[in-house]
């Protein structure tokens, strides 16, 4: 047969695997903490779906496939319009909910990864600085947990860039020029692209410093104040202030930096917007923001906000930083018996299965050149029963009494 | 304190690049021109400088293996990189041109070829004028492209012209200036963000 070693997913190592799972393990119990229930989506979805609703993900980027009507259904490449459109066809349903699944994009090179396990939560029908500065707080919480000891949370608003952009007589190719620059915070090409404009000077002002409107939240409102145009601006500005005084009532203001040339997925964010970085990992391992305009799309006014953590990134910079660590490589209960004492040795073993102990059983036979290592070794030989431990070696009779053996052992170590 | 890392692009602007640096007093004892080392220490201000291709740049940068670059807005350009483009440096500058034999061959209705060193870039201008185009990568002697009938035109970088002129092609079009830039991984931005921004702003300084 011929060998397979080319490999077209990412698998894990074994490994690595497990550390993803107590990564995953450690994200669904942060997410459980806030009230969120799980739910999961249909990996297949409808090509029309993703291509007709204003979202995150380009078309280019999806991966197509035909079904024998001839309908195109595409890999599911995002979680949150599916339930956002479960969330508007069900009558009653749970407002918090959370998911980690997979999601499927074209990358742009043909060795870069295809798949990517995301873990993310949707919060429905609440619109106010109360339930965004949750959801950031909870981003922190979250990296918090898996013990990152560098990090910081971005955070923007969608409506100030909009509004700016508003001021400016712009052709629909100028404005996606504009926002390369602004997200390049190029300031260096900005000025000689706002002066072919002719627009006023305020304006030009206030696009200009948009990029460098960074750093401490207090620093950054104070100064976005001052270069706002409107009403609407100094509105955003006075929302951004309420979010930022309930996240320092979560006591994460240390983690919070705000940077209103953040401006990514205009079309898609309504409001408050952000995006984790982690000490020396260069892409961003969380993003999210609010997204009142997806479930009108859908013909149903639903406020709703969300965040979802790219695992495989988590996995990664946690794996570089060294701090993701496997708990037990060990097995807990390991037992070898002599063919004679098949019958009492199997029955032990499900016994104590019975009870929560991990158990796997070998004859003395097959196993001469592979023990495994384990905490606890019983062995069942014809004249005797006997449990090892940490170098100690006891006699038992029955299983009652092997089995009160493991439970002092268990409550002494 | 840590390191933080700076990339610098061999080649025409590297020498002026640490020029620059050792005038915002950012230097390097060890430094000269014909030496074979590629990485430097400056233990004062905790930086470290790596040599790097100049095209590759931006992906150091972008990839977080170093936290700033100095390089080329024409590598910047064609790499396509996701970083902050923070200053111009004001050095080495130059500018895109499309380069061809006289008698305008890109008003011809068929699909253009153009060979250069920067094909994405060569890519986006002629898609945004609505012409067709191959683009043949090559990297170097672009001008040779035209002369020996492997192409109709070339995009380049053109300081003077002269080279340009000496094998028989003229300017057909000029495009974007080009200068040295600092670029700057988002990560580091922010999670190295007082050692980043004052390095930044020691560098603005220079400039002034």
């Amino acid at each position: 047969m011929q060998p397979f070693f080319h490999v077209i997913g990412n698998d894990l190592s074994q490994f690595d695997f497990q550390l993803q799972n107590s990564l995953t393990a450690t994200i669904k119990n942060r997410f459980y903490t806030y009230g969120y229930q799980e739910t999961k989506t249909s990996t297949f979805q409808d090509y029309d779906l993703y291509s007709s609703i204003i979202g995150t993900v380009h078309k280019q980027d999806m991966i197509k496939t035909i079904d024998p009507s001839g309908d195109v259904i595409v890999l599911r490449p995002d979680v949150t319009i599916p339930i956002t459109r479960k969330m508007v066809s069900e009558e009653e349903s749970c407002r918090r909910l959370f998911y980690v699944q997979e999601v499927f994009r074209q990358p742009g090179d043909e060795n870069h990864h295809k798949e990517f396990t995301q873990a993310g939560v949707e919060c429905f029908g609440e619109d106010t600085p109360e339930n965004d500065a949750e959801m950031i707080a909870m981003a922190v919480h979250i990296l918090k947990d898996l013990k990152f000891s560098q990090f910081k949370i971005e955070v923007s608003h969608a409506g100030f860039f909009k509004e700016l952009i508003d001021e400016l007589p712009l052709s629909g190719e100028e404005s996606e020029q504009l926002q390369k620059l602004i997200k390049s915070k190029n300031l260096t090409e900005i000025e000689p692209f706002l002066q072919n404009l002719s627009v006023e000077k305020p304006v030009v002002k206030a696009v200009k410093s948009l990029p460098m409107l960074y750093g401490s939240p207090q620093d950054v409102i104070e100064n976005a104040a001052s270069i706002a145009l409107n009403e609407k601006m100094q509105q955003t500005i006075e929302y951004l202030k309420q979010v930022y005084k309930v996240l320092t009532a979560y006591g994460v203001e240390n983690a919070i930096v705000f940077d209103l040339g953040l401006i990514n997925h205009m079309n898609y964010y309504s409001g408050v917007i952000f995006q984790g970085y982690v000490a020396s990992y260069s892409k961003p391992v969380l993003m999210g923001g609010r997204y009142n305009d997806l479930a009108t799309q859908f013909g149903q006014s639903l406020p709703a906000i969300g965040f979802g953590c790219v695992i495989d990134y988590l996995l990664d910079a946690g794996i570089a930083a060294g701090h993701l660590t496997q708990t037990d490589t060990l097995a807990e209960l390991v037992m070898y018996y002599e063919q004679s004492q098949i019958n009492s040795a199997l029955s032990a073993a499900n016994r104590l299965r019975d009870a929560g102990y991990q158990v796997m059983t070998l004859n003395f036979e097959d196993s001469r050149n592979n023990s495994i290592p384990s905490i606890f070794t019983v062995h069942f030989e014809k004249e005797r029963s006997l449990l090892f431990h940490q170098q100690q070696q006891m006699e038992f009779q029955d299983i009652d009494e092997l089995e009160n053996l493991l439970k002092t052992e268990m409550r002494d170590n | 304190m840590e390191f933080i890392t700076l990339a610098l692009a061999k080649g025409r602007t590297a020498k002026e690049s640490i020029n620059l640096l050792a005038k915002t007093g950012i230097y390097f004892a060890d430094v000269s021109n014909d030496s074979r080392k590629l990485v430097f220490h400056d233990s004062v201000n905790k930086v470290k400088l790596i040599f790097v291709k100049a095209v590759d740049v931006p992906t150091y940068v972008e990839k977080g293996a170093a936290d700033l670059g100095i390089v080329g807005k024409d590598n910047i350009m064609e790499a396509r990189a996701d970083v902050y483009e923070i200053l111009d440096l004001k050095l080495g500058q130059c500018k895109f041109a499309v380069a061809g034999f006289n008698g305008d061959p890109l008003t011809k209705k068929k699909v253009l070829k153009v060979a250069s060193k920067y094909p994405t870039v060569a890519k986006n201008h002629f898609n945004q004028k609505g012409i067709p185009i191959d683009t043949i990568k090559l990297n170097g002697s672009v001008e040779l492209a035209p002369i020996i009938g492997l192409a109709d035109v070339i995009v380049d970088i053109v300081e003077s012209g002269n080279t340009i002129r000496e094998n028989g092609l003229s300017i057909l079009e000029e495009l974007d200036s080009i200068s040295t830039r600092l670029i700057v991984n988002k990560a580091s931005f922010t999670t190295k963000s007082e050692r980043v921004h004052a390095l930044i702003h020691t560098l603005q300084t220079g400039l002034e």
